[in-house]
């Protein structure tokens, strides 16, 4: 009786399918929010039921601007999430990704699926003000950014993150 | 800005048409959220807070297939409040749950025949055994509801970090 809607994408990169959220990710999705992996995200571990509705909010986005963030896959196996964060009370859209263990850091995955998500997002719509902040010394997340087009435009976010823009 | 029809459940009685939520509901929830009996009963969240919920509403129908319906009235198709299926944040289970957005909508029975036909969608369609509503002590109109609806008493316990009784529906016990 329930049908999901056709319109929210399945992503596949040479390496990656980026998909929804789903029920199943939650506890993936719990398990990876260890201090380590959240220091330069989010700077604390949710509980469980926060984790919950992180996932649920960004599936909403969906729906509600045509773009979000997806989970990222690799082999069916969750390896990190991102893509574009844009909530209705915020003007600009800003680009976020987190990979979810050491192991899978340092293949190129994080480029591969927000080169991708970049690319999906700005055949369909302008993203005005387009923008990531990023913590200083996330040094594989500089090299991120870099990768995918945005440059360092010298501003500082209120948390002391740098603030990175799509390159003109 | 491109906004997805969410796709969904449709359910329907005599005076009320329950249909997902869609983008241009949000002005009467805001309302209802920023006004005096939301704040009565503890609702009220500040922008991004509320703005956060909103989203949640439809990622929920995405990933798990139930949520909030938004309650239209056939006769003008005004939107007139939630009902449906909610998973408060620290709550053990999803409950069923209504609030009525318009003052000028309330007491005229929507509500019961609104929940009556989600709790329908819930034993038939989804298959439940049962399912709770969370209600606090004080609001002693919901709790009159969840009786007319058939719901017993079942304990206790927190539900968005308010101490709550826990009114169980069961389907042979349902109004």
């Amino acid at each position: 009786m329930t049908s999901r809607s056709a319109h929210i994408p399945v992503i596949t990169t040479d390496r990656l399918v980026l998909r929804l959220q789903r029920a199943s990710d939650l506890d993936p999705f719990f398990a990876m929010m260890t201090p380590e992996r959240t220091a330069y995200v989010v700077g604390q571990v949710p509980d469980r039921s926060i984790a919950a509705q992180i996932l649920a909010k960004n599936a909403g986005s969906w729906v509600l601007r045509g773009i979000g963030p997806l989970i990222w896959t690799l082999d069916g196996t969750p390896i990190g999430h991102g893509g574009i964060y844009w909530p209705l009370d915020e003007d600009a859209p800003e680009l976020g990704w987190m990979l979810w263990n050491k192991d899978v850091e340092g293949h190129g995955y994080a480029t591969e699926a927000m080169t991708a998500l970049l690319a999906y997002a700005e055949a369909r719509m302008d993203l005005p003000g387009l923008w990531a902040g990023i913590h200083p010394d996330n040094a594989a997340s500089h090299r991120v950014a870099d990768r995918i087009g945005l440059i360092a435009s010298g501003e500082t976010g209120p948390d002391g993150d740098v603030i990175y823009r799509r390159a003109a | 800005m491109t906004p997805i029809t969410l796709t969904g459940p449709r359910l329907e009685t005599e005076r009320l048409i329950l249909r997902l939520p869609q983008a241009s509901d949000f002005p009467a929830f805001e309302a209802f959220q920023n006004g005096p009996r939301a704040a009565e009963r503890g609702w009220q969240m500040d922008k991004p807070a509320l703005h956060d919920f909103w989203h949640k509403q439809f990622g929920r129908w995405v990933m798990l297939g139930y949520g909030w319906f938004v309650i239209e009235r056939r006769s003008d198709a005004a939107a007139l409040g939630f009902v449906g299926i909610g998973a408060p944040a620290d709550a053990p289970e999803p409950e069923i749950g209504w609030t009525i957005w318009r003052d000028d909508a309330v007491g005229q029975g929507y509500a019961f025949e609104a929940a009556r036909a989600v709790l329908r969608f819930a034993f038939d369609t989804l298959g439940l055994a049962s399912i709770p509503s969370y209600i606090t002590a004080d609001n002693t109109r919901s709790a009159a509801l969840a009786q007319r609806l058939g719901a017993v008493r079942d304990g206790t316990t927190l539900s968005g970090g308010q101490p709550c009784d826990i009114w169980r529906h069961h389907p042979e016990g349902a109004a």
